[in-house]
């Protein structure tokens, strides 16, 4: 009996305190601009609106896309770790009929990848019980903690620090950031490049059997339709490499964005001479010198849009 | 079935109910136990159950006729045949490609060329940690330190009980096997010492293990890219890691056996504290070192035979504990890194005629642990001498950070870990009975707190790393 006492008396101060405190944190986590997890995301959220340029995509689009070379109405929302299921979410969240140009940086390797489930939309958990259209993207593909529906603070899951940290201490004003994280080259970090790519130079791919993941074509097709029927204009792209062994992937998709009539840009290979280091932080990443380069380049092949 | 999953959250309330408010008699409870665990590890691999039963009933069998037999060659080919069987299905699951492949290597070195025959054998979850269980009982039996079960039921309750079935502790049947012969009754002490031991062990596990994981994971995929500061912060986290996961286990084991009315020994006694190798073997993996220690240390002679034999003894008995975590010459030489300095400490112990040298003994045994679980987590011998030349290079630059969230959060969660050992040190409280010292409100304003923190801080992982022993 007493073990029955001390059971529900642990499930009730559970569901009590984890409701006190989700509601705690969800009241600062709403005043978080800043971070390139959740303060990120609300930064989007707040501009979205009003912003005609808008570039999604993962770390690559985050770290390569200088937005404000594109004009002042614009905004970076490419976040690390993600992919076409977290940047269709966001898309869906844009108002419809009003004229936005959409420039979607594109995972080739990671649209090949038939196993992918759309984890990656989990980023947006935190705002679960706050926004209807995330909600339905994440319950469409199964992604929600069942639990979380008991558990509120689940959806907080490894965000609390980092939205105490930036409710606290932001380490920049989001008014004067446009979503772009220029990484910078210690000489650490190009150390660990060399070496990287001396490793990478002896690994050998399987350049054949290529077969699109249904999930990533199932986004890319959700992404479109809606950019379709809301007056959108859908850019895609392929950020640079600085290996790309492979080049039938590349073919492909090229073939697919023709048969689904979008505007794709490839630019795997927009640095062709390897020998300059400092344009690269890593195989797959530029450095700002990089980054800075390729949005001028970019912009000139896009600037018919505006 | 593993315990941090869905599955087990359904499946001990389940069982729980069943066992308490159902089946309330100890013949049923025991069924109910039995196919439960049968239940459990099935949910991996319903074909590998065939192994723990040939296991179960082998060791049934034979202790029986060792019992039975009066004659001592009997008694002892009886034990040949159960060790045999037992260490005949390990070997051949554990380590033939092992085997076979160092067997390869060494003709291609002497110039012979050899086909290589490796098999592709997967790995029953647990079969290390039964066949031991089972081992210890038939050993016992023979020595005549306990009865041969008179009961089948227990006897493969005794062997398969599921929460220690598939990552221990190895309990031994004089301290099981009666606790599952005799009724037992609900105790609401064993109930608040359990609920507690499981947050902590879940709390051990998938907060601070599993973050600290991740920076591991990160480093140790290419450690020949990453500086000395790298390589050494990931080393000292892993050091923390595989203890937080596997000590957590051990604490989500022995508090789930506490709900249905079972102890268990201690597996873990804050083993980083330890101020010598020898105290560290202590407070390690009791159940692993302590069987070590009674079925092969003591059966090559121990320290009966002279120091000479002694130190033998000890380097045998470790590389073949290392050996038993793994088909890799990492673990072996592992169990030789711990198998030397123990020889090194009883000979400095001797002359110096102390049993420690303090704290300064206590910086050592960590540094000698961390060094020796670099052999423990990289994936070849290679990549573990690359590592060791790159810390010992002193190249201390900035370690690479990655994720600066994931390192933070690691930092604070492990200082939490840490400064509630630094507690049970101090209070000289063990985790095992903590539960049942802290009053009704204590105890539910406790286990909020850390379900709250495994709440907001988890991380995922895909398995316990002893699973893959």
């Amino acid at each position: 009996m007493k073990a029955f006492k001390i059971t529900i008396l642990i499930l009730i101060s559970v569901f009590t305190i984890d409701k006190i405190l989700y509601f705690s944190i969800k009241s600062i986590e709403k005043e978080v601009l800043t971070g390139n997890g959740v303060g990120k995301v609300n930064h989007f959220l707040k501009v979205k609106d009003t912003t005609q340029f808008l570039v999604f995509g993962s770390s690559r689009a985050n770290h390569h896309i200088e937005p404000l070379i594109f004009g002042n109405s614009s905004f970076n929302m490419g976040s690390g770790g993600t992919n076409i299921a977290y940047s269709n979410a966001l898309i869906h969240t844009l108002p419809k009929n009003r004229k936005q140009i959409i420039l979607l940086q594109f995972d080739i390797d990671y649209f090949f990848e038939k196993n992918y489930k759309g984890e990656d939309i989990k980023n947006l958990s935190v705002k679960y019980h706050q926004n209807k259209i995330i909600k339905n993207k994440i319950d469409d593909i199964q992604m929600n903690n069942h639990f979380s529906n008991i558990i509120w603070c689940l959806n907080y899951n490894g965000k609390l620090l980092s939205i105490l940290k930036n409710k606290f201490f932001p380490k920049y004003d989001y008014q004067t950031y446009f979503g772009f994280d220029p990484m910078q080259n210690t000489p650490e970090q190009k150390e660990i490049f060399k070496k990287r790519l001396k490793k990478s130079e002896k690994v050998k791919l399987d350049c054949e059997n290529y077969e699109v993941g249904v999930l990533n074509f199932k986004f890319l097709n959700d992404i479109i339709l809606f950019c379709e029927n809301n007056n959108k204009s859908l850019i895609v792209f392929a950020s640079p490499t600085y290996y790309d062994k492979c080049k039938m992937d590349n073919n492909i998709v090229v073939e697919l964005m023709k048969n689904l009539k979008v505007k794709y840009l490839d630019l795997t290979d927009t640095f062709i001479d390897k020998e300059d280091l400092d344009l690269w932080k890593d195989e797959t990443h530029l450095s700002n010198k990089g980054a800075k380069i390729f949005s001028k380049v970019l912009y000139t092949k896009i600037r018919g849009n505006f | 079935m593993i315990f941090n999953s869905y599955a087990f959250a359904l499946f001990l309330p389940i069982v729980f109910i069943l066992y308490w408010f159902v089946f309330r008699t100890v013949k049923k409870q025991n069924l109910l136990l039995l196919f439960s665990s049968y239940f459990f590890y099935g949910w991996w691999d319903w074909r590998f159950l065939f192994l723990i039963l040939f296991s179960s009933l082998v060791d049934y069998v034979l202790s029986h006729k060792i019992e039975k037999s009066t004659c001592n060659k009997q008694r002892d080919l009886f034990l040949l045949i159960s060790l045999i069987s037992n260490l005949g299905l390990l070997a051949f699951f554990k380590y033939f490609n092992f085997f076979t492949d160092s067997f390869s290597f060494l003709m291609r070195s002497l110039g012979w060329e050899v086909d290589s025959l490796t098999l592709d054998i997967i790995l029953p979850v647990g079969i290390s940690f039964y066949t031991f269980q089972t081992l210890s009982y038939t050993i016992d039996v023979h020595r005549k330190k306990i009865k041969a079960s008179t009961d089948v039921i227990s006897f493969f309750t005794f062997v398969s009980f599921f929460p220690q079935l598939v990552a221990g502790p190895i309990e031994r049947a004089s301290n099981l096997l009666p606790q599952i012969n005799k009724e037992r009754k609900f105790s609401n002490i064993l109930f608040k010492e359990g609920i507690f031991q499981i947050a902590m062990g879940f709390f051990r596990k998938m907060v601070i293990a599993d973050n600290l994981g991740k920076y591991v994971d990160l480093i140790y995929t290419n450690p020949e890219i990453y500086n000395s500061s790298s390589l050494l912060l990931a080393s000292i986290f892993y050091a923390f890691q595989i203890y937080y996961d596997f000590s957590g286990y051990s604490d989500i084991a022995i508090g789930v056996a506490k709900l249905f009315g079972f102890t268990f020994n201690k597996n873990f006694n804050l083993p980083y504290f330890s101020k010598s190798i020898t105290e560290f073997w202590r407070k390690w993996h009791i159940s692993l070192s302590f069987w070590l220690r009674d079925y092969l240390y003591i059966s090559l002679g121990g320290n009966r035979k002279g120091i000479k034999i002694t130190y033998r003894n000890l380097m045998i008995t470790m590389l073949l504990g290392g050996l038993w975590h793994g088909s890799s010459w990492n673990f072996i030489i592992w169990g030789g890194i711990h198998g030397a300095v123990l020889c090194l400490e009883k000979y400095i112990f001797k002359i110096f005629q102390t049993k420690n040298f303090g704290y300064v003994g206590m910086l050592f045994t960590f540094f000698i642990t961390v060094l020796a679980w670099v052999f423990f987590r990289a994936s070849s011998f290679d990549d573990s001498i690359m590592i060791l030349s790159e810390i010992f290079s002193f190249n201390f630059g900035m370690p690479y950070i990655g994720d600066i969230n994931i390192v933070i959060t690691s930092l604070m969660m492990l200082t939490i870990g840490l400064l509630f050992d630094v507690f049970l040190k101090i209070k000289n409280v063990s985790l095992e009975d903590l539960g049942s010292r802290l009053n009704t409100v204590k105890l539910v304003l406790s286990l909020t707190l850390i379900i709250l923190l495994i709440v907001l801080f988890y991380s995922t992982s895909t398995n316990f790393i002893y699973f893959q022993f």
